[in-house]
């Protein structure tokens, strides 16, 4: 597993790598440290990593930009900062989680969990999802979303939008199961390799072979995984 | 716009009081009408005056007779009677009884002690004149009668009188003033409407008086608000002493004490006029100010001219010192300009309508003329609100800015660290920090500290900063600095702004530069900060220092930051001010 922490204090630096080191000690950390973060950023864009753990100075514009590209990112980044009146905005731009400072070993251990175990969480959930786009970064909101297609270890964002400048669907780096893991309860894992706005289904049809399939009201249709449809069916019903 | 309503409604007021102007006009000059071929009617033409000798009587010479052998009398304009003489006077009126107003009266306004007679019949008395000082018992300076049906029948008639004028007490330019026959209700009503804005007026300025009073003693001692109030009690007095014409009948032998009054006020008011532009603008060349003033007040009140037109020359010579210090201060800062702008609109009265001036556009004009300052001093009784308020916030902030939350957050983040791992330099940074802490809620409290104190609290934030980044960062001091202050918490805020937005290189050392001029101190700190630095500054820390200066009234502080190679520098230029020595 290898994790990526970006803090320019030493002593802080030392403390979230040996925490984290205890933590994970099973899953065999390999851990790189920055003190910051431009130096990171080269790493991370010749590297795959799995975690990052992102000290950023959110109160200028600048932090915010850095973070949009990070999350933009296949990993999930967890934020570790001491600006903790940022925390709500962060997690709306998408962050796993925010860890204000200072921290203990428990609260570090819960981060983690959630990273692991692809839990959803008591906190806000994001609202806008970060996209990179010909070396920009664009922000997606949410309620733009219809519904998420896997598609390897990317996932296709299938927009509502009929703006032009924004194309109906998006390529996002981060897997299923971490996207998953941001949106809020509203979307639901109808399939294996879909996640879907549960609020914009029009309907649930039972097509030939007993497959299932969902209508939405934009009219795409968005294949249902055999074990979901009486949950779906069940929760279309309470709606 | 809408600061300007009160100078718009005013104006309003005086244009409505000049169109009762000519109402006015005309019945004072109507003495002067007497050569106007075009109105013979109801005006009294060919005025004569005879001196009553100590052998003569009134009637010796046959004053009320008509008729009579007119060679010993002499032709005159009402505005020409004599001063200090016992003398007949006659004059001839032609009746028109289809123009003639509604209810016709005689107004005679003079210095003097007068008989009247209508065709020899006796007609009105105002005090009892005499052939001596001594026996002259004098009248007052209005006189208004009815005149009856049957003395005004078509045809000439003559008026007459005796006359005495031994107690004007001073040589005055013209003793006699108005002798004409007046609609009785349209003078009263004239001289009741002028009476009710002099009123209004002169209430207005005592009500700024006593306002302005209680501003300065209760409320914040301002020079420029105790010159304002005086100026309006005084402005007040002048108003009132100067319209007390129309509404107290006083004996004439007062009248030259009340011109004395008037000028005695008019010269403090026009010194005090300039004067509140000193006060208001902070001018520092004070003296230089009252000097040039004074003098020309002086050399005005020297020059011996009549009493009317002493008092607009003084008044225009305060109007000039006025629009002097105005058009200094629009080049200055820009202020002034609405002022300079009534002050020229009033020297150009005064220029061309000195004689409206001295009756009614002294008393209009003044009153714009407060208005304005009104006006100006209401916007910075506002702005001083807004800097009383802003100090205040300034005060709280100032260890918000300087212990900050993510300061605080960050070493007590190294702290649990180090207490797992190091617990005997969990101390040396509690001890640190505790240090920071006292110093900077000492500093708080103080507008300025030593320099030497300053720079201990930034030696100690740098121990904490070099603990926190494990490096050892120094601060070298170049310049003396005793007997230097500092704006407290500036220097401290520098540093720790240099440490929240750079990334500090611990191989040179800061260096805190102290030179100074005369009182002028300069402060350059230098910040080495490594190459790649992406200065992430909010401006804050900038905001702050500003906000500071400008709290302390350091009004020529200066203040930049830049980045100079691989250094980040700050200057601050400020005046020194030693908290010991001000307040011995």
């Amino acid at each position: 597993m290898i994790i990526v922490i970006v803090e320019d204090e030493p002593l802080i630096q030392q403390r979230i790598q040996r925490l984290t080191t205890e933590i994970l000690i099973a899953k065999d950390p390999r851990i790189i440290c920055f003190d910051d973060i431009d130096n990171a950023e080269s790493f991370l864009s010749e590297n795959t990593i799995d975690v990052l753990l992102l000290d950023l100075n959110l109160m200028g514009s600048d932090g915010f930009t850095l973070l949009k590209s990070n999350l933009a990112a296949a990993f999930h980044t967890i934020i570790i900062s001491a600006y903790a009146e940022k925390a709500i905005e962060a997690f709306e731009y998408g962050v796993l989680d925010f860890i204000a400072k200072p921290f203990t070993k428990e609260r570090l251990i819960q981060a983690f969990e959630r990273l692991l175990h692809n839990r959803k969480n008591e906190y806000p959930s994001a609202k806008y999802l970060s996209v990179k786009k010909a070396g920009e970064i664009q922000l997606i909101s949410i309620e733009d979303i219809n519904y998420i297609q896997a598609d390897g270890h990317y996932t296709w964002l299938n927009l509502s939008s009929s703006d032009e400048v924004m194309p109906t669907k998006v390529l996002h780096s981060k897997n299923i199961e971490k996207i998953e893991q941001l949106l809020p309860e509203c979307f639901m894992r109808v399939h294996r390799s879909y996640l879907v706005d549960m609020r914009k289904v029009k309907s649930v049809r039972i097509q030939e072979g007993s497959k299932y399939t969902l209508l939405l009201n934009s009219g795409e249709k968005v294949p249902v995984g055999r074990t979901k449809y009486e949950q779906i069916k069940k929760q279309l019903n309470g709606i | 716009m809408g600061k300007y309503k009160p100078i718009i409604f005013l104006l309003h007021v005086a244009l409505i009081f000049f169109s009762a102007l000519p109402a006015c006009s005309q019945n004072n000059n109507s003495a002067d009408t007497e050569y106007r071929p075009s109105m013979p009617n109801n005006v009294f033409t060919q005025i004569q005056i005879r001196p009553i000798k100590s052998n003569e009587s009134s009637t010796s010479i046959q004053c009320h007779a008509s008729g009579v052998d007119q060679s010993d009398w002499q032709h005159i304009s009402f505005s020409e009677l004599p001063q200090n003489q016992f003398f007949c006077l006659r004059a001839k009126i032609n009746i028109h009884r289809e123009t003639l107003s509604s209810n016709p009266s005689l107004l005679v306004g003079m210095l003097g002690s007068t008989d009247f007679r209508w065709d020899n019949k006796p007609l009105i008395s105002n005090g009892l004149p005499a052939r001596s000082f001594i026996d002259e018992d004098p009248g007052t300076i209005k006189t208004l009668v009815r005149l009856s049906d049957d003395l005004l029948n078509d045809g000439e008639h003559m008026l007459s009188a005796t006359i005495s004028t031994f107690k004007v007490g001073k040589e005055l330019d013209s003793i006699g003033y108005v002798l004409a026959i007046v609609d009785e209700q349209k003078l009263t009503n004239i001289v009741l409407f002028v009476s009710m804005l002099s009123a209004f007026f002169i209430g207005v300025l005592v009500i700024l008086f006593v306002i302005f009073q209680l501003v300065n003693w209760l409320y914040q001692a301002e020079k420029s608000y105790q010159m304002f109030s005086v100026l309006c009690l005084f402005a007040a007095l002048l108003l009132s002493v100067e319209q007390a014409k129309f509404w107290l009948d006083y004996p004439y032998n007062w009248h030259a004490l009340r011109l004395s009054v008037i000028l005695v006020l008019t010269f403090i008011t026009s010194f005090l006029l300039p004067m509140f532009y000193v006060a208001y603008f902070r001018l520092k060349q004070v003296k230089i100010w009252v000097t040039c003033s004074l003098i020309s007040l002086i050399i005005i009140s020297l020059l011996d001219l009549s009493y009317d037109i002493t008092s607009v020359v003084l008044f225009f010579a305060a109007l000039f010192w006025s629009l002097v210090i105005n058009l200094l201060q629009i080049r200055k800062s820009g202020q002034g300009k609405a002022v300079s702008v009534i002050i020229l609109i009033g020297i150009g009265f005064i220029i061309f309508y000195p004689e409206y001036f001295v009756e009614f556009g002294f008393a209009m004009f003044f009153i714009a003329i407060v208005l304005t300052m009104l006006v100006a001093l209401i916007k910075e009784m506002r702005q001083h609100k807004a800097r009383s308020l802003k100090a205040e916030r300034i005060k709280t902030e100032l260890l918000r800015r300087n212990m900050q939350p993510h300061f605080l957050m960050n070493c007590l983040t190294q702290l649990m660290e180090l207490i797992e791992t190091k617990p005997q330099d969990a101390l040396v940074l509690i001890s640190a920090l505790s240090q920071e802490f006292r110093q900077l809620t000492q500093h708080n409290e103080q507008d300025y500290v030593p320099l030497f104190d300053e720079i201990a609290l930034c030696k100690n934030h740098i121990q904490i900063m070099s603990i926190r980044y494990q490096k050892d960062y120094q601060l070298a001091v170049v310049g003396e600095v005793e007997g230097i202050w500092v704006p407290s918490a500036i220097l401290h805020s520098l540093v720790e702004n240099c440490f929240t937005h750079n990334k500090i290189s611990s191989d040179r050392m800061f260096e805190l530069k102290v030179t100074h001029v005369g009182k002028l101190i300069d402060l350059t700190l230098i910040t080495p900060i490594e190459n790649k630095t992406n200065h992430q500054g909010t401006g804050s820390g900038n905001h702050f220092i500003h906000a500071k200066l400008a709290e302390l009234n350091q009004k020529e502080a200066e203040f930049a930051s830049y980045e100079s190679g691989d250094n980040w520098i700050s200057k601050i230029s400020y005046v020194n001010i030693n908290i010991n020595a001000a307040s011995e």
